[in-house]
C-alpha cells in the first residue's frame, strides 16, 4: 500500500492482503530504518506474507476455542 | 522525565528491583525501576540470548514503551496475567524476537497525550483504553482482546488497521469513543463478543466498519441501539444480535454449513442492506430469540433478494421488498417477507454462498 517515516524516524511498510471468507487484513510492518534497509524485497514479503498467514490461523484456532469474555 | 533501559537479560520487572535498568543501552545497572512518566526501551543490548522478562504486578507502569528482541534468541514477557499501565505509545519489533507468554501480557493505556499502540504482529492479550481527554491510535494491525474505559480508541483513518479480538467490551460508563473507520473487525470469542449494550457518554464511529463474528459457540453482538456498518455472521455457532441498531448492511459470510442470525424479540434492526443468504443444503436461519414474538428488519426502499432462507417470528418492513427466496421455507409468524425470488428485471442485493 504505502511506505511511510513515522516521526520517531521509523519506517511504516502498510499492505494488505485479502482471505476468500475473513476478507481483507491490513497491517504494516514498523522498523527501525537501517533493519529495513538490510532486508531484501524477499524477504519483506515474506515478512507479509507470514503476518497474514497468523492472522488466518489465529482466527481458525480462536473461532473454534470457547474463550471467556 | 528519565529514559531506562533494560539490561541483564533475565529478570523480573518489579517495584524494587533495579538490577535489570540501566540509564543507557547496554550501561551500568542500579538506575531507578522506571515511573509512569518514564521511557522504557528494550533493544538489542538488552540481553546476548534468549531471555524473560517477568512480571510480577507491583510495578506501577512506565511511559512510552519500546521493545526491540535481543542481538540473538528471543525475548520473552512472561506478565502472570498482570495488568501493565502503559503511559504512553508502545512499539513492539517487527523481527519477530518477542513473545509474550500467552495469556500474560495486558496494557492498560492511561496515556494524557495522543499514543500509538504498534504491535506488529504480537498477539497481546488484552489492551484497556484508559486514557483520560485523549486518543490511543493503533499503528499497525492489532490482535488481543478491546476493552475501552476512557479516552478515544481509533484504528487510523488513514489506514484502517485490521483488528481481532476475542471480543470488545466497554468498562464503566465514562466519556469513551471508538473510531473503527472502514476497518475490519474480526470477532472469534463466544457470548457477548461485542458488548455495548450500555451506551452512556459512548460515541461509535462504526459505519464504514464491518465486524464478522466467527465463533463456533454461540456469540451476542450487543448493539446498544447504535449504527454500525456491515455485521456480519461468519460462524457456525448462532449469532444473536440485540437492541435496536442500525446497520449499512447484515450479512452471512460463513459458507461451511447452516447456521443462523437470532434477532432479539421486539427489536428492529433498520438495515440499509441486508446480504445475508444461505446455500443449497446450508440453510440459514433467521429468527427471533423467542419463539412466538417477533422481530423486526426494516429497510427503507428498494428490494432485499436472498435465498436458502429459513424464517420464523421475523416481520420484515421499511418500504423494501423483501424477497425470502424460492429456496426458502417460511416456518411461522412472519410477515412481509415473500417467499420467491424478485421478478426478473428487478435489481435487489443478494449474495448465493457457493
Amino acid at each position: 500500500m504505502s511506505i511511510n517515516v513515522l516521526e520517531n524516524g521509523w519506517v511504516q511498510d502498510s499492505f494488505e492482503l485479502t482471505h476468500d471468507v475473513y476478507g481483507v487484513y491490513r497491517d504494516a510492518l514498523v522498523m527501525d530504518p537501517e533493519e529495513y534497509n538490510a532486508l531484501t524485497e524477499e524477504q519483506i514479503a515474506a515478512m507479509k506474507q507470514q503476518r497474514f498467514d497468523n492472522w488466518v490461523s489465529h482466527i481458525d484456532e480462536s473461532s473454534n476455542q470457547e474463550e471467556p469474555v | 522525565m528519565a529514559t531506562r533501559y533494560w539490561v541483564g537479560g533475565a529478570g523480573t520487572w518489579s517495584s524494587t528491583n533495579t538490577a535489570n535498568w540501566s540509564a543507557s543501552s547496554g550501561g551500568a545497572s542500579g538506575a531507578s525501576v522506571p515511573a509512569t512518566t518514564d521511557t522504557v526501551i528494550f533493544d538489542s543490548a538488552s540481553g546476548s540470548a534468549n531471555y524473560t522478562v517477568t512480571f510480577d504486578g507491583t510495578s506501577t507502569g512506565c511511559g512510552p514503551l519500546t521493545i526491540n528482541g535481543p542481538s540473538s534468541g528471543t525475548l520473552t514477557f512472561d506478565g502472570g496475567n498482570q495488568l501493565f499501565n502503559v503511559a504512553g505509545s508502545l512499539t513492539v519489533a517487527a523481527s519477530g524476537l518477542v513473545t509474550f507468554t500467552s495469556g500474560n501480557f495486558s496494557p492498560i493505556f492511561t496515556n494524557t497525550t495522543p499514543a500509538t499502540c504498534t504491535t506488529n504482529g504480537v498477539t497481546l492479550t488484552r489492551i484497556t483504553i484508559d486514557c483520560v481527554g485523549t486518543t490511543l491510535t493503533l499503528g499497525s494491525a492489532l490482535t488481543g482482546q478491546v476493552v475501552l474505559s476512557r479516552g478515544t480508541f481509533d484504528t487510523s483513518s488513514t489506514n484502517n488497521w485490521s483488528v481481532t479480538s476475542s471480543s470488545f467490551t466497554r468498562s464503566g460508563t465514562q466519556t469513551s469513543t471508538h473510531n473503527l473507520n472502514s476497518s475490519v473487525i474480526t470477532l472469534t470469542g463466544s457470548s457477548t463478543a461485542w458488548s455495548f449494550a450500555t451506551t452512556t457518554n459512548l460515541t461509535m464511529n462504526a459505519s464504514n466498519s464491518t465486524i464478522t463474528l466467527t465463533s463456533s459457540t454461540a456469540k451476542t453482538f450487543a448493539g446498544g441501539g447504535l449504527t454500525y456498518g456491515t455485521v456480519n455472521q461468519g460462524g457456525s455457532a448462532a449469532l444473536t444480535i440485540s437492541g435496536s441498531n442500525t446497520f449499512s448492511n447484515i450479512g452471512n459470510t460463513y459458507s461451511a454449513a447452516a447456521t443462523t442470525i437470532t434477532f432479539t424479540i421486539s427489536t428492529t434492526q433498520t438495515v440499509s442492506n441486508f446480504t445475508a443468504a444461505g446455500s443449497s443444503g446450508k440453510l440459514l436461519t433467521i429468527n427471533s430469540s423467542t419463539a412466538g414474538t417477533v422481530a423486526t428488519l426494516s429497510k427503507s426502499s428498494g428490494i432485499v433478494s436472498s435465498d436458502y432462507l429459513s424464517i420464523r417470528d421475523s416481520t420484515a418492513t421499511g418500504g423494501a421488498t423483501w424477497y425470502a427466496g424460492a429456496n426458502s421455507t417460511n416456518v411461522s409468524n412472519n410477515s412481509g417477507w415473500i417467499f420467491t425470488a424478485p421478478p426478473a428485471g428487478s435489481t435487489g442485493n443478494f449474495f448465493l454462498l457457493m
